[in-house]
């Protein structure tokens, strides 16, 4: 049983074939083609293992549905392993989908790039469908490798002509593979990869950055600060989005500071609408319109990642360490629920003190992320 | 006057990537075991709260996994980003 390039979608209801399945990389004269399968639902996934097992063993089914769970890269929001079925979602694939794909090929015995060259030398449009499918479903460095393994071995063009049926991350791989192999990118290269990779998660953006030779890496507590951040060829860097929330941060620490003290502020109740009230009579709204569903369902919608996201993020953590700090303290020091707890955790004073801290807490890590983007971005301006 | 009251568990507390409101910059799903007043829409099986700090709003250092009664004193929109009491339930 060769399984490096296993795609199984059979449409609901109907169970998988097992003459549909490819062997040895290639697919068997007069099979079905994967293509034509659709979707797999939960019984004819069953239907399909219970095959699998049959036909390779439990191990051979254990290899296969345990490499699915590593797959790293999916089209949901960034958390992987969200598809049906513990499937991994893969870039061009509908969360939902059941997919079954090897990260490496242990059971065929075969490197990665020999697995895809099988596909492409049979190069049906069905094969190139699980040609780009087992592409997609690997690691960034890992596709990065193998195309420009493709690239010697002469199959590069197939796979650039198709690049768009692998979706963004496919295309991006494949102008940077041609963008090595022309040479040294030069720093106008590099800013147009910058703006091509602002979606992307920051860790293949890395790997696309490091496969390029811009090697510089700063980590500000757990961000890899990389050229990923700076100013592209034509979008901005991040260093205007950092300044404006270290902007806001001051400024949401003197809000509180200002409602310390006053007339009538006893509890958090009373200091957020202390805040509220500073806030609506300066003519600031802190909120966006829209996110209310028409029907009331509650559908949080995974968001395209935004280039400056990971550092917002990491700063909105830091924040919220504070605050978990101070309600573990207090919850050491009265007891989870007691009555001397609630009062100190909503105590004036002390929502106050809490919030100027988790909003300072914030700055010199903005500071800091500022100061390696200075050293990082000057490799390519 | 309490629009809805009910109980969950917390399943996940994430960082809003949207950043839909500066002040409140989480999303904690609630999974919603009963419904003790009032009405939720949907399936009413699960809620989604625009908070500002899990631990802070939930008066909890480690909100996920744990059960909470919860008050929604606002009009229920999707996600929740009225003012709201979570009381620990069933214990901590």
């Amino acid at each position: 049983m060769h399984a490096a390039d296993v795609r199984l979608h059979p449409a609901p209801g109907e169970g998988a074939e097992p003459a549909a399945l490819r062997t040895g990389g290639r697919r068997s004269p007069g099979v079905a083609a994967p293509a034509a399968l659709g979707r797999l639902d939960a019984g004819g996934a069953a239907r399909l293992l219970g095959f699998l097992q049959g036909a390779g063993g439990n191990a051979a089914v254990q290899r296969l549905v345990a490499s699915a769970t590593v797959q790293r890269d999916c089209g949901c929001g960034g958390t992987c392993g969200c598809g049906a079925g513990g499937g991994a979602v893969h870039d061009g694939e509908e969360p939902g989908d059941v997919v079954v794909a090897r990260q490496t090929p242990p059971v065929v015995g075969k490197a990665p790039l020999q697995a895809v060259i099988d596909a492409l030398d049979s190069v049906a449009p069905t094969a190139l469908d699980d040609a780009f499918f087992v592409l997609n479903g690997r690691a960034m460095p890992e596709l990065l490798t193998v195309l420009s393994g493709l690239q010697t071995a002469g199959r590069f063009s197939v796979v650039k002509a198709n690049a768009g049926r692998g979706g963004p991350r496919m295309d991006v791989a494949c102008k940077v593979v041609e963008l090595r192999a022309a040479g040294t990118p030069s720093h106008d290269d590099l800013r147009r990869v910058v703006d091509m990779v602002e979606t992307f998660p920051p860790d293949q953006r890395t790997a696309i950055f490091r496969f390029l030779g811009a090697n510089l890496v700063v980590d500000v507590r757990g961000v890899d600060v990389d050229v990923s951040y700076c100013k592209g060829a034509t979008g901005a860097g991040c260093e205007k989005a950092i300044r404006e929330a270290i902007a806001w941060a001051r400024k949401m620490a003197a809000e509180y500071a200002a409602c310390r003290g006053r007339k009538g502020i006893r509890t958090g109740d009373d200091v957020e609408n202390c805040v509220d009230a500073s806030l609506g009579k300066q003519g600031i709204t802190t909120s966006q319109a829209g996110g209310t569903s028409s029907t009331g369902a509650v559908t949080v919608a995974a968001q395209p990642m935004t280039k400056c996201e990971p550092i917002m993020t990491r700063g909105t953590e830091i924040h919220e360490g504070v605050h978990q700090a101070h309600t573990l303290a207090l919850r050491k020091k009265f007891g989870a629920g007691t009555p001397q707890f609630q009062a100190a955790w909503n105590n004036a004073a002390d929502w106050i003190s809490d919030e100027i801290n988790a909003y300072g807490a914030e700055i010199p890590f903005y500071q800091e992320v500022l100061k390696a983007m200075k050293t990082v971005c000057k490799t390519v301006s | 006057m309490a629009a809805v009251t009910l109980t969950g568990t917390v399943r996940a507390a994430v960082v809003d990537g949207r950043q839909r409101d500066r002040r409140r910059r989480w999303l904690v799903t609630v999974d919603v075991e009963r419904v003790e007043e009032g009405e939720l829409a949907g399936d009413g099986t699960t809620l989604t709260l625009l908070v500002h700090s899990p631990s802070r709003d939930f008066a909890d250092p480690d909100v996920v996994g744990h059960a909470f009664r919860l008050t929604l004193l606002d009009p229920v929109e999707d996600p929740y980003a009225g003012r709201f009491t979570a009381v620990a339930a069933g214990g901590d």
